[in-house]
């Protein structure tokens, strides 16, 4: 039984040149404890998407289709405030990206806390702050952080405190947006096994959104890999690296230097644009065909995994 | 031939009342033809390293020289030798004008060309950047990300440069096409023999670098000293400084591989203030001693040159 | 703590007192220009009485011109507008302002009368107007792009272009002349006793309501604008978005994340424009014949009075430069980025 299942989801962003699809029939699920790392590109609608689970779509944007079904409820449907009061930060909470500025700077870390508790039924303030210290502990913060403002405290200590805030419900879901992108090394490794921790220990799942493929396959147990708004490969983490099977993901995993193993196949991805009409990746692939220029491939299953290209398919050039 | 040489060099800024080095005490020699990698990590001084080369930085101690002369009295030769390749291709570009405009003055200062040459000259930089020479009259937001860093490589090139500093060049940009930049910043190098000043906090990619080019010397900076200097894949093998051990190690644990041996022994904390006196990694350092809080160690040489007091 | 405090301190007293200290240099070195320039000024009280007296008096008393000249010598003895200065700053300092060459009453008697109506009114319309410019300017910039934002927007615009002069003729000659609403000159009745009564306070609303009606839409427009134009930049800060995506109810995110730190960059300008606006009355007062610093002022440059000219400039300067460092002292209580001394 799935946790979180996103069905069919298509966002649309409305510009000065017409409609723009930021997501396209997007599919996946996450079971609970599961970690998946969301790999994309920037424009390949990895944030969008992230915001619609949490109903943070605004105008421009729209949803213009999909389910987003948690335990069941979909959570596209029902009342905004059955949603705040029993979903959102009780049940699935999310985490902004570290390069911005999430916290209120007139605020202090402790009202933030407080804002978020009474926002989703908890009205006792002592209640609030006994939560706080305990979340802070989790993330290695000393409780006198409580009283300090945003601005007294580094980067990482920021993205430790919004870690601890996504936290405050116990939810069983947090998705995170690029999280760690823009800290240090030391700091970036810190929260990742806050992370991992928080994992194994409560079982919680996670979405982890990130552009940075070393940093997906670390956490992962899971890959979802998307391109131009739609998925390209989901499935599982080992599997995929071992064994990536959509050209993008082979691509991909083939232009990023590591620090062991054969340098001389690296190469990079060519450059381009996304193709709005078929595959958005068709441009770019070097496997391409001609029926991928105006036609969107299905999603076929190969051996338990999702994959979204031509060359799986029964009717394949 | 000794084209920069840096001595003593240090840069102090000043926040809040408060000292911080960009730089401290660096020495270093580059020779002509010669490219490095700068390893560390943001605040570590790499950037503060790359804008002293270029010019763009005054020193507030020591010495710099460029050919032989200080560098207050050779700026218009740097000006034209050393150019800077700027993290953020987008910003790095004039948003006001096309990569035409923005290119063409330089051509015409630097390249000493006229009339219609003018426009095949820059078509030809173009291409020499893999830029179809149809993208010219662009601006900036119409470019990829990519695009627009090879028009910044371009823009460097403009003056017949003698020495590339590119600064976190393919942080920003996506992961699938970094090394295409890479690919281009080394063969430029190969092709017209410039000196690559390469500098950047990945290691993985440092090490693509070093695969191009072969054996490249590196230095890691932390705090803005110099910490340790050697061949690149000695470094990475064999890395000596507590510091570069835990970048090392940082990066192998990324992959699931490695020893662990430092991060193992290490505390996590946050360090916003760096001693001015002694090691810069003396607060974070799990093998700190009492001499390490004091002064800055003298170079061992073990087998490469390493600041450290266990080698000392 | 403790070790970190002391440096701290010392280097707040050190902010402090260069903070002053600049601030009383340039309080002395603009009264000295002041000086200097009217001392300069072709300009002597004496031509304006000679102009306005009937010259059967001047032919009864030929020796009004000779003796007023005399007098006036002993207010600038010395013809070098340096020294002079220095005299004459040396007597502001003893709190001696001169006496007043048309009604030879001390200055300072003559400024302490009129001062307290236009700290009144100043104050009053700069307070309404600044809170009523932030709630309309923070509900406008909510409503970005809709019609009633562009409308109100070029309402603002056009109202902002219209001078007190025009809106205070217009007020006065509608309100004041056409309806009979409100009276047309002075500070209070003559059928009131000052004190504090309450036939007198009315009195004093009822006179004073149209110059501040008047110097509030004046000032009004700016606010809104301002804050309009700050809401719609809070509005798209990452930690308002972060705020709506935790589901924090709507007032909660309109005045502690959008308001307060929207507000933020209008409150140094509230205090600026405090002391700014003693000089911007002086239209306002003079059309509405309210007896205060401005209108005074007005007499003042006409009869070319200047010890009384000096007076009010003095207060003028002060005005504004004590507004300033009371703005940069205490902005840091109200932004915690902000420590005094950055």
């Amino acid at each position: 039984m799935s946790l979180l299942e996103v069905e069919d989801l298509t966002i649309s962003y409305k510009t000065t040149k017409g409609k723009f699809l930021a997501v396209k029939h997007l599919s996946f699920d996450i079971k609970k404890g599961e970690i998946i790392s969301v790999i994309g590109e920037s424009g390949s609608g990895k944030t969008t998407m992230a915001k619609a689970l949490v109903r943070a779509i605004k105008p421009p944007a729209n949803i213009d289709s999909g389910k987003v079904l948690l335990n069941g409820n979909n959570l596209l449907e029902i009342s905004q405030n059955k949603f705040v009061h029993d979903f959102l930060w009780v049940k699935v909470s999310y985490v902004p990206q570290s390069s911005q500025n999430s916290l209120n700077p007139t605020q202090k870390i402790i009202e933030h806390f407080i804002d978020t508790g009474t926002s989703h039924g908890l009205r006792d303030k002592k209640e609030i702050e006994d939560r706080a210290v305990k979340l802070l502990q989790l993330v290695r913060l000393p409780k006198s952080i409580l009283q300090s403002y945003p601005h007294q405290l580094s980067g990482g200590m920021k993205q430790r405190v919004l870690i601890a805030l996504s936290l405050l419900f116990e939810p069983e879901l947090i998705i995170m947006d690029e999280p760690v992108t823009a800290l240090d090394i030391a700091t970036q490794r810190h929260i990742l096994n806050i992370i991992k921790e928080l994992n194994e220990k409560n079982r919680t799942s996670i979405i982890f959104i990130t552009h940075e493929i070393n940093l997906a396959i670390y956490l992962a147990t899971k890959l979802l890999v998307m391109y131009g708004g739609e998925l390209m490969e989901f499935g599982d983490r080992e599997k995929i690296e071992k064994n990536p099977l959509h050209p993008y993901t082979i691509s991909l995993l083939s232009s990023v230097p590591k620090l062991f193993g054969d340098l001389s196949k690296i190469k990079p991805v060519t450059e381009g644009k996304i193709n709005s009409k078929g595959c958005p990746f068709f441009y770019r692939c070097p496997n391409a065909m001609s029926i991928c220029e105006n036609n969107e491939p299905e999603t076929y299953t190969i051996e338990g995994d999702k994959v979204r290209c031509f060359l799986y398919g029964a009717n394949k050039a | 031939m000794e084209l920069i040489r840096l001595e003593k060099s240090t840069v102090v800024f000043e926040n809040e009342g408060r000292k911080v080095y960009g730089l401290k005490d660096v020495n270093l020699r580059i020779n002509e033809g010669e490219s490095i990698l700068v390893l560390g990590e943001s605040g570590a001084g790499k950037t503060t390293f790359g804008r002293v080369i270029v010019g763009l930085q005054k020193l507030t101690k020591g010495k710099y020289f460029y050919r032989g002369k200080d560098y207050r009295k050779n700026m218009k030769l740097l000006r034209k030798e050393v150019q800077y390749v700027y993290q953020d291709p987008i910003s790095a570009l004039n948003q006001s004008k096309t990569i035409r405009d923005s290119i063409l003055p330089s051509i015409k200062k630097w390249r000493k060309v006229r009339g219609e040459k003018l426009e095949e000259e820059l078509d030809n930089l173009l291409k020499s950047v893999e830029i179809e020479p149809e993208l010219k009259n662009r601006y900036p937001y119409q470019l990829s990300g990519g695009q627009a860093q090879r028009i910044n490589i371009a823009r460097a090139l403009s003056t017949n440069p003698r020495v590339l500093v590119a600064d976190e060049p393919v942080t920003m940009l996506d992961a699938s096409i970094r090394v295409g930049i890479v690919d281009l910043l080394t063969s430029l190098k190969n092709d017209r023999g410039l000196n690559l000043i390469m500098i950047t906090h990945d290691l993985a990619l440092a090490r693509y670098v070093n695969y191009r080019l072969g054996g490249m010397r590196s230095i890691v900076i932390y705090g803005g000293r110099i910490v340790e200097e050697g061949n690149f894949s000695e470094i990475l093998s064999d890395p000596l400084h507590p510091y570069t051990k835990f970048l090392v190690e940082s990066s192998e644990d990324l992959e699931g591989v490695g020893s662990q041996e430092i991060l193992k022994k290490m505390v996590y904390q946050e360090t916003n203030d760096l001693p001015l006196k002694g090691c810069p990694f003396a607060p974070r350092c799990p093998f700190v001693r009492d001499a390490c809080l004091n002064s800055f160690p003298e170079v061992a040489e073990n087998p490469h040159r390493v600041f450290c007091y266990i080698y000392s | 703590m403790l070790i970190k405090l002391k440096p701290f301190l010392l280097y707040m007293l050190k902010w402090l007192a260069k903070r002053v200290g600049f601030s009383i240099i340039t309080i002395i070195i603009t009264i000295m220009i002041s000086w200097a320039l009217i001392e300069y000024s072709p300009e002597s009280p004496a031509n304006f009485i000679n102009s306005v007296l009937p010259p059967n008096s001047i032919a009864g008393k030929p020796t009004l011109r000779l003796e007023l000249e005399q007098y006036l010598m002993t207010l600038k003895p010395h013809g070098n507008p340096l020294i002079d200065s220095l005299q004459y700053l040396w007597q502001v300092l003893h709190g001696n302002l001169g006496i007043d060459i048309i009604s030879q009453v001390p200055v300072t008697t003559i400024i302490a009368q009129a001062l307290p109506w236009t700290v009144f009114i100043v104050t009053t319309s700069i307070l309404i107007s600044y809170f009523l410019g932030i709630r309309l300017g923070m509900k406008i910039g909510y409503k970005r792009g809709t019609k009633v934002d562009s409308s109100l927007m070029s309402l603002f615009t056009v109202t902002r272009s219209i001078p007190v002069y025009i809106s205070g003729a217009l007020l006065l000659f509608f309100l004041g002349f056409e309806l009979g609403w409100f009276p047309t000159g002075g500070a209070f009745s003559i059928n009131v006793t000052p004190g504090f009564n309450i036939p007198f306070i009315l009195s004093v609303i009822k006179h004073a309501f149209l110059p501040i009606l008047t110097l509030t839409l004046a000032n009004l427009a700016g606010w809104v604008l301002h804050m309009r134009a700050n809401t719609i930049y809070t509005l798209g800060e990452d930690y308002v978005s972060f705020a709506e995506i935790r589901g924090i109810n709507s007032n909660n995110i309109e005045t502690k994340y959008v308001g307060r730190n929207a507000i933020l960059p209008l409150y140094t300008s509230l205090i600026y424009t405090i002391g700014f606006s003693f000089g911007g009355s002086i239209f306002v007062e003079e059309i509405f014949s309210y007896p205060g610093v401005g209108h005074l002022l007005y007499n003042a440059i006409q009869y070319n009075d200047y010890p009384l000219e000096m007076g009010i400039f003095i207060i003028l300067i002060a005005s504004v430069v004590v507004g300033i460092l009371l703005a940069d002292l205490t902005y840091s209580l109200l932004d915690p980025r902000v420590k005094v001394g950055e």
